[in-house]
């Protein structure tokens, strides 16, 4: 009985382990639709920015402001966002490969750099590595509200106007669809490509000149948006990150969940084998009793 | 009788959104009324109370800074954050000033005062009705 008893332990083990990692795919996807949410609330915010920032810029407003400017870059700043929790797969792994290679490319061109680490998974990866962690930020959790973030922000701006440092890039979780997220480098500050782009799109929409009552004039509004703007782009890169990190655990967890199915089942026929072996040879004994006794 | 449509909007959500009769905002220089068929208008915000009146109710709430845009009786108003009058928070606003007492930045103390100052009045004006 001795074989067939193990197996049974072994899937009653399995079947445990299956239950927890069913129950946390199924807390990730309630978690995902949650943030998922967020990302879509937050919306309106950013395009109603992005709108008032080109029917300025349609307007003629100056658009140069301290975060506008690029310097070469003496010293940089790399905000990497991992997660607090692992089990989510390869989810913290790549983030910190590819942050890792930019500090790298950027030491190499003689840049100082200076490495801020969201989530308690980059932390210990760039301690392993020795790597000097200039902030660690673990309060930000999975549900990064704005108040903190723009604290972040205000610091950056706060930094980088002063000359302090001269490029902010943020590595995160780029959320494209449901179906693909992927690990991305950009640069925050300056700020230049994005505002630009905006310009773009203003100038070819129909509603090229509109006039407006300004107050105060364009130009100190154009230098109030900016900030407001770059805060809102880092919000929204921590939402992204977060709809990942639950993306990547619901993955992993339901791969984890079709892989202790698959073992279960073979672990059933192994035991019901074992079992049957078992039987046949109690039978064959007590038929050999039988025929001894003869 | 027209209307205009007005939304409140934080980085967060959408906080608010009425057809309404008439909105006063906090302007960075002073109040401005907003009625029907109002000029097109982009203006920054300061600390104080926004009002919007609709259905012949008024709905009240402090913001801090952010931006307000009119445009075919649209309202749209953007603001880090928009507080229900009670559960104004003083004391945060109290302990943000001392914190920049002495720190020698003189216009973000004036700012810092002016705030707390704001706050109070509105919260001991609301207090009192």
């Amino acid at each position: 009985m001795a074989q067939a008893k193990v197996l049974l332990k072994r899937k009653k083990s399995v079947q445990n382990t299956k239950k927890i990692t069913r129950t946390m795919e199924m807390v990730s996807t309630a978690k995902y639709k949650q943030s998922f949410q967020r990302i879509h609330a937050s919306a309106p915010y950013q395009e109603k920015l992005r709108e008032m920032m080109s029917d300025l810029a349609s307007a003629g407003a100056e658009v140069s402001h301290p975060l506008l400017e690029s310097r070469p870059a003496r010293k940089s700043l790399v905000l990497v966002l991992t997660s607090n929790r692992g089990l989510c797969g390869g989810y913290n792994t790549n983030l910190n490969i590819l942050a890792r290679k930019l500090l790298l490319e950027e030491r190499a061109a003689g840049t100082e750099v200076e490495l801020h680490v969201v989530g308690k998974k980059g932390n210990s990866f760039f301690r392993a590595r020795q790597e000097r962690i200039t902030a660690q930020y673990d309060h930000f959790g999975d549900q990064a509200g704005f108040a903190e973030v723009n604290e972040l922000a205000e610091e950056f701006i706060r930094r980088y106007s002063s000359g302090e440092i001269d490029r902010v890039t943020i590595v995160y979780q780029k959320f494209v669809s449901a179906g693909r997220q992927a690990p991305a480098a950009e640069t925050l500050l300056p700020l230049g490509g994005i505002v630009l782009d905006q310009e773009d799109a203003a100038t070819d929409g129909p509603k090229a000149a509109k006039n407006y009552l300004y107050s105060p004039d364009p130009d100190s509004l154009m230098r109030e948006l900016l900030p407001a703007y770059f805060k809102t782009t880092l919000y929204n890169d921590f939402l992204q990150a977060v709809v990942g990190e639950h993306l990547a655990r619901m993955v992993a967890m339901k791969n984890a969940t079709d892989a202790a199915n698959k073992l279960i089942k073979s672990l059933t026929q192994l035991y019901n084998r074992a079992r049957q072996s078992q039987i046949t040879n109690e039978i064959a004994e007590l038929m050999g009793g039988v025929e001894a006794l003869k | 009788m027209a209307t205009l449509h007005c939304t409140v909007v934080t980085p967060e959500r959408a906080i608010f959104e009425a057809d309404a009769d008439k909105i006063t905002v906090p302007a960075w220089d002073g109040e401005i009324g907003i009625l029907p068929r109002h000029a097109r208008l982009l203006a920054k915000l300061g600390v104080g109370v926004l009002r919007i009146t609709f259905q012949g109710k008024t709905e009240e709430m402090l913001v801090d800074g952010g931006f307000v845009q009119v445009a075919d009786d649209k309202v749209t108003v953007l603001t880090d954050k928009a507080t229900d009058l009670p559960d104004i928070d003083v004391k945060g606003a109290e302990k943000r000033l001392e914190e920049l007492r002495g720190t020698g930045q003189g216009e973000e103390f004036a700012a810092a005062k002016h705030r707390l100052l704001t706050m109070k009045r509105v919260k001991d004006r609301f207090n009192r009705s």
